[in-house]
């Protein structure tokens, strides 16, 4: 009986994990300037104008990159150059009232202006970068992280 | 001009008296509203609730230090990622009848408008929100408000909007725009929301 422990903990969080998973785009490209990349998984990309985004996807600029994403839920956030910000959790499935979505900010700045996983679960939208973490309701912000 | 007259200036240019290196600065939206943002770190919070409202974010103590950014600062601090910022989403709100798929007569017209901006938008992409009012179950509702969304897709799709840039999703009554007691009919949460970005 003890020896089931662990197959029974590992099918729960299996369950859990894709129960949680949202594999439609977190949203699209809709401007894009200079040197922008998006990873996905080990793919690296140039970013492009109505190129998807993924949860967990990272996005850089260049020192004269600047780049700026609509997600599925009418966040919109823009980057200016020399940023990289991780995509780190994106859940958006309001048939179930599941949402999820923090942006995390390594370095640079980001415009961001709320969408509506902020208005139907303002605790499940936060902005964190290494220093400090934001968390908005129902404004747009303009956040800077040094390197 | 005397190198002791240049002198203050130049100082100042390469210092800068302008914003924080590790800052966040609350903006009006672009229809004027303003909204409230809370900045943690460590054990301390900060709350900006005022136009320009900043906070220094990059020592312990700075978070008790709310002030107002100047906005030529601002505009030019952060004027790479205000260059970048997308284009607003455009909502088109559709309202039904009691139970059924079938348009209000007040909605009637928002159909033409909601197709013009979709096929006008570059690198559009488009989702369609269905939702039902407090009467009837859960199940029922869930499975009406995704009706609607359907309806509302097809009759973009028939008037030629790519079907595939649209996204549908479905509330069910969860999320009214005007929150009743169970049971109650309200034409306002009888909807489907199409929104264009």
């Amino acid at each position: 009986m003890r020896t089931a422990w662990p197959a029974l903990v590992a099918i729960l969080c299996t369950l859990g994990l894709s129960a949680r998973a949202d594999e439609a785009p977190a949203g699209f490209v809709k401007t894009v300037s200079g040197t922008v990349t998006v990873t996905h998984g080990a793919v690296v990309a140039a970013a492009a104008l109505a190129m998807p985004v993924y949860e967990h996807d990272r996005l850089e600029t260049g020192g004269d990159g600047e780049c700026g994403i609509t997600f599925r839920d009418n966040t919109r956030i823009a980057l200016g150059p020399n940023s990289r910000i991780d995509l780190q959790q994106f859940v958006f499935k309001p048939a179930a009232q599941y949402y999820d979505f923090i942006l995390r900010m390594a370095f640079g700045t980001l415009e961001y202006i709320s969408g509506l996983t902020e208005k139907l679960a303002p605790e499940a939208m936060s902005i964190e970068t290494p220093g400090f973490t934001v968390g908005a309701r129902g404004t747009r912000l303009l956040v800077r992280a040094e390197k | 001009m005397s190198v002791r007259a240049m002198a203050p200036g130049l100082l100042l240019a390469l210092t800068g008296c302008g914003l924080p290196a590790n800052v966040v600065v609350l903006l009006p939206d672009e229809n004027g509203t303003v909204g409230e943002a809370v900045v943690h770190e460590g054990g301390s919070t900060a709350e900006l609730a005022k136009p320009l409202a900043a906070v220094d974010t990059g020592a312990e103590s700075s978070l008790h230090n709310v002030f107002t950014a100047e906005r030529s600062d601002v505009d030019s601090e952060f004027a790479g990622a205000l260059e970048a910022t997308p284009r607003a989403p455009l909502v088109f709100a559709f309202y039904f009848q009691t139970g059924s798929t079938e348009l209000h007569p007040s909605s009637r017209d928002n159909l033409a408008a909601a197709i013009k901006a979709a096929k006008g938008t570059a690198n559009v992409d488009i989702s369609v929100v269905g939702h039902a009012d407090a009467t009837g179950s859960d199940t029922y509702n869930s499975a009406l408000s995704l009706r609607r969304a359907q309806s509302v897709r097809d009759a973009l799709i028939a008037k030629g909007v790519p079907g595939d840039i649209i996204e549908i999703a479905y509330h069910g009554a969860n999320n009214p725009l005007i929150p009743t007691p169970r049971g109650v009919p309200e034409l306002r949460n009888r909807r489907v929301e199409v929104s264009i970005r």
